[in-house]
């Protein structure tokens, strides 16, 4: 079973030497396996980084314990992309036991109503999308928000997410009302 | 803080599972009689499925910027080579 140390190096994974060796040693094996499915190399590129990136979101879940090595891994996420993004019959895709059970996130590819909503926040509130994003997903402290942002105070930037949270509530509600149909 | 951000904290805490057991009940007993919470929890949940989205986005433009490296280092020309030759027939 590999170890990985990814605790302190949580905020900024992608950028450690890890994330760059697993990206050359988990690139070959999902390329054979998507031209092994008559794939371009630009489907096994799409694919094999969005694998990467559900990686990523497993490991930041404390709770993640990886079985196996993480190319392996990542391969049996590429596997079970293919089927999805492709709509193509589970049995057509050779799975061994450790590749059968693994989980992939329900809404990993977004709605069109959700991609739209986020490329209006892009252009609209990005400064909150990436405020609250420094909160939930990178896991700053509030020092380090603080810091980041150019508050003065700690308590400013505690205070700025739930203001960020109410400008995006409110953009997003106003969408849905000029837009009836948006979330159904 | 004024009250609407107090609300949003509440339903942060809320969503959560931050909320100890009794305010939790009482948060759902409120819920049942306010539409208007009902809403904004909605809202707020929605918040954090764009917030998961915009996250992924970030990641995959790391990955791009990995790959780029990757595939243009002299370094990896035989990695480059050897990945390309796999679909050789379909460039």
């Amino acid at each position: 079973m590999e170890t990985i140390e990814l605790g302190m190096e949580r905020k900024t994974f992608v950028a450690t030497a890890f994330f760059s060796e697993l990206y050359e040693k988990a690139f070959p094996p999902v390329a054979h396996f998507v031209s092994k499915m008559n794939g371009s190399f630009q489907d096994a590129k799409d694919i094999f980084h969005d694998a990467m990136v559900i990686f990523c979101e497993k490991t930041e879940d404390e709770s993640f314990i990886l079985s196996t090595s993480a190319e392996a891994y990542v391969t049996g996420i590429a596997k079970h992309l293919w089927i999805k993004r492709f709509n193509r019959d589970k049995r057509t895709v050779s799975l061994d036991a450790m590749e059968a059970v693994i989980v992939i996130p329900e809404d990993y590819y977004p709605t069109i109503n959700t991609s739209r909503l986020l490329q209006l926040l892009e252009v609209a509130g990005r400064r909150c999308l990436d405020l609250l994003h420094s909160f939930y997903h990178e896991k700053l402290s509030v020092a380090e928000i603080k810091n980041r942002f150019g508050y003065k105070t700690e308590h400013s930037a505690s205070v700025q997410k739930y203001k960020c949270i109410e400008k995006i509530r409110e953009t997003i509600q106003q969408k849905a009302i000029t837009h009836e149909n948006f979330f159904e | 803080m004024r009250t609407s951000l107090s609300d949003i904290q509440q339903i942060e805490k809320y969503i959560h599972q931050e909320l100890p057991i009794e305010e939790a009940l009482v948060f759902e007993t409120k819920a049942i009689i306010s539409a208007s919470l009902r809403r904004n929890v909605f809202w707020q949940k929605k918040i954090h499925e764009l917030l998961r989205h915009y996250h992924r986005r970030k990641l995959r433009s790391e990955m791009e910027k990995i790959h780029h490296f990757v595939f243009h280092d002299p370094a990896n020309a035989s990695f480059r080579k050897n990945i390309l030759q796999l679909f050789a027939p379909n460039l």
